[in-house]
């Protein structure tokens, strides 16, 4: 590579049901946010590259357009990325490749997602043909029911237990009730979670992250710009990418994210850190059960453990690695082409010391693990403290 | 082709028709390359490794270890209840269980598992694979417990 990367500037709007602002309102305050954060001029961005999973949510062809346009950006470069619910790491991978190949110095990374204008049972049909819209949908398959397979593929073979997958949404709840942008800020109890309402069994109401509207950004500087800023940059070390099978039924194991293996293997690999070196993280906890598998696809424990390793509090702030002390997708909502960018956004405030009372003490190095529908994309980022 | 014929993308496929005519008769169809012998379910008709189209339609094995399964209560638009005619009611839906089953070789086949509890069902236990046809003419897999 020509250049290395760090994010200089980097913001999260309020995530919720956001009835009060349009999509493109909802980009703006993203992009205000880590402007005033980089404390960088408007001109000074180079290029732009915008996460929007869904044209079924946004009533428009080109979104990305729309935002791009509002937010001031012409004549400069846009254009949009997906990859379903990992959307945000797909378009951090594209802004990485941009300031690394020298294509530009300086570009806005943008994930926006409105999925609240459609009834529920639209929203659910819509992430249901995330799955195989020909040879799954006509089985009534879910989002939900995807992962409901994925767990209960776990449980048969490792034992863990719906008290397991109820303990992570505890924990998600306890950090996001401290986590103003969350859409969902409050702390819920184990007995709560068993006792919420099927989804798709075995997984419950609290199981499964919200539908959320809301929007992220991040500024990305080669390392000739990466100091000019106001905050201390923090360098993308190590990004990985794999893809899995579009049928969950047919991978060798239901219970492993292959793609979660691989991106993390390529990531760890360029970084050149080990699982156990990782600091801080957030995962892709669309449902309890992933969190779960990421945790142990990532190395964090052994294969099979996760249920275990939750019940341990390792993931807990003061475990051997915090996970989702932001909230998670769980609590802190999943407007999908936003969760990955997010994310991003959450490690970069932590490796600068400014998560408050979610803060890791002395995180140094983090990740991100954003998984696109139900594993067919994965990507996985690490990165450094200055 | 409508929705009652299995899909509601099937017609716009190149194996839907055959696919469809093979369900009616209690046929599930796979496909194997007739280059170098890989079986396909759902069937493709041609072979991404070859990329040959020499290939055929041949009845997929039908017993297998059931994978996983769950039962989908909060349903997408086209399988949820109607709304309730009685005013402060709700109409609740018992959905049956759907489950994939490893057939012979590494195919694998999703289903309904109808007519079993969820607590009855495990995972691991054989399955066999069976085209039917409902009462209202959709074509649909199912799966029973050997
Ligand atoms: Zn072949």
């Amino acid at each position: 590579m020509k250049h290395k990367v760090a994010i200089v500037g980097a913001a999260q709007g309020k995530f919720g049901v956001r009835e009060d602002a349009s999509h493109r309102e909802l980009a703006f305050e993203a992009f205000a946010g880590a402007l005033k954060d980089s404390g960088m001029k408007k001109s000074e961005i180079g290029s732009m590259v915008t996460a929007i999973a869904a044209d079924e949510f946004s009533f428009a062809l080109q979104p990305s357009a729309q935002m791009h346009d509002y937010l001031g950006l012409l004549p400069k470069a846009n254009f949009r990325v997906e990859g379903a619910c990992a959307s945000g790491s797909m378009a951090l991978r594209v802004g990485w490749m941009t300031v690394a190949s020298g294509l530009s110095d300086i570009v806005l990374v943008l994930g926006a997602e409105k999925m609240t204008e459609v009834p529920t049972a639209v929203a659910t049909e819509i992430m249901g043909k995330g799955g195989d819209a020909i040879w799954e949908y006509p089985f009534g398959m879910s989002f939900p029911g995807y992962y409901a397979m994925i767990a209960q593929a776990h449980m048969a073979a490792f034992g863990t237990t719906e008290e397991h997958l109820a303990m992570v949404a505890v924990k998600n709840h306890f950090y996001g009730s401290q986590n103003p942008l969350a859409h969902m800020q409050k702390e819920i109890t184990l007995e709560k979670a068993l006792g919420s309402f099927l989804v798709a069994y075995p997984l419950k109401l609290y199981d499964c992250s919200l539908i959320t509207d809301g929007a992220a950004a991040v500024l990305l500087a080669n390392e000739e710009r990466a100091r000019d800023f106001a905050k201390p940059p923090v360098w993308i070390e190590g990004i990985g990418t794999a893809t899995d099978t579009m049928r969950i039924a047919e991978r060798e194991k239901v219970h492993t994210l292959q793609a979660s293996v691989i991106a993390g293997e390529e990531a760890y690999q360029m970084a050149g850190v080990t699982p156990k070196d990782i600091d801080v993280a957030t995962v892709h906890d669309c449902f309890t059960i992933a969190e779960i598998c990421a945790y142990e696809d990532l190395g964090f424990c052994p294969k099979g453990e996760g249920g275990p390793f939750i019940a341990d509090r390792q993931t807990y702030i003061g475990g051997s690695i915090p996970v989702n002390v932001d909230g998670g997708l769980k609590s802190k909502g999943h407007p999908v082409g936003a969760t990955g960018v997010a994310m991003a956004v959450e490690i970069t405030k932590q490796l600068r010391g400014e998560s408050g009372s979610r803060q890791v003490p002395g995180a140094e190095i983090g990740l991100t693990h954003n998984v696109g529908g139900s594993g067919q994309v994965v990507g996985v980022t690490i990165y450094r403290k200055d | 082709m409508p929705f009652k014929d299995f899909s509601l993308f099937i017609s716009d496929t190149k194996i839907g028709g055959p696919f469809a005519e093979a369900l009616k008769s209690g046929k599930i169809f796979a496909s194997k390359c007739d280059r170098c012998g890989r079986m396909f379910f759902p069937p493709r008709p041609e072979c991404p490794d070859c990329l040959a189209e020499d290939v055929s339609y041949v009845e997929a094995p039908t017993r297998g270890e059931l994978l996983s399964f769950t039962a989908v209560f909060v349903p997408p638009a086209h399988y949820a209840a109607p709304p309730a005619k009685m005013p402060f009611s709700k109409v609740a839906q018992t959905p049956c269980p759907v489950g994939v089953v490893a057939v012979a070789g590494d195919l694998r086949i999703m289903g309904w598992i109808p007519g079993m509890a969820l607590k009855d069902i495990k995972v691991g236990s054989l399955f066999d694979v069976e085209a039917k046809t409902l009462k209202n003419g959709q074509l649909t897999i199912i799966l029973s417990p050997v």
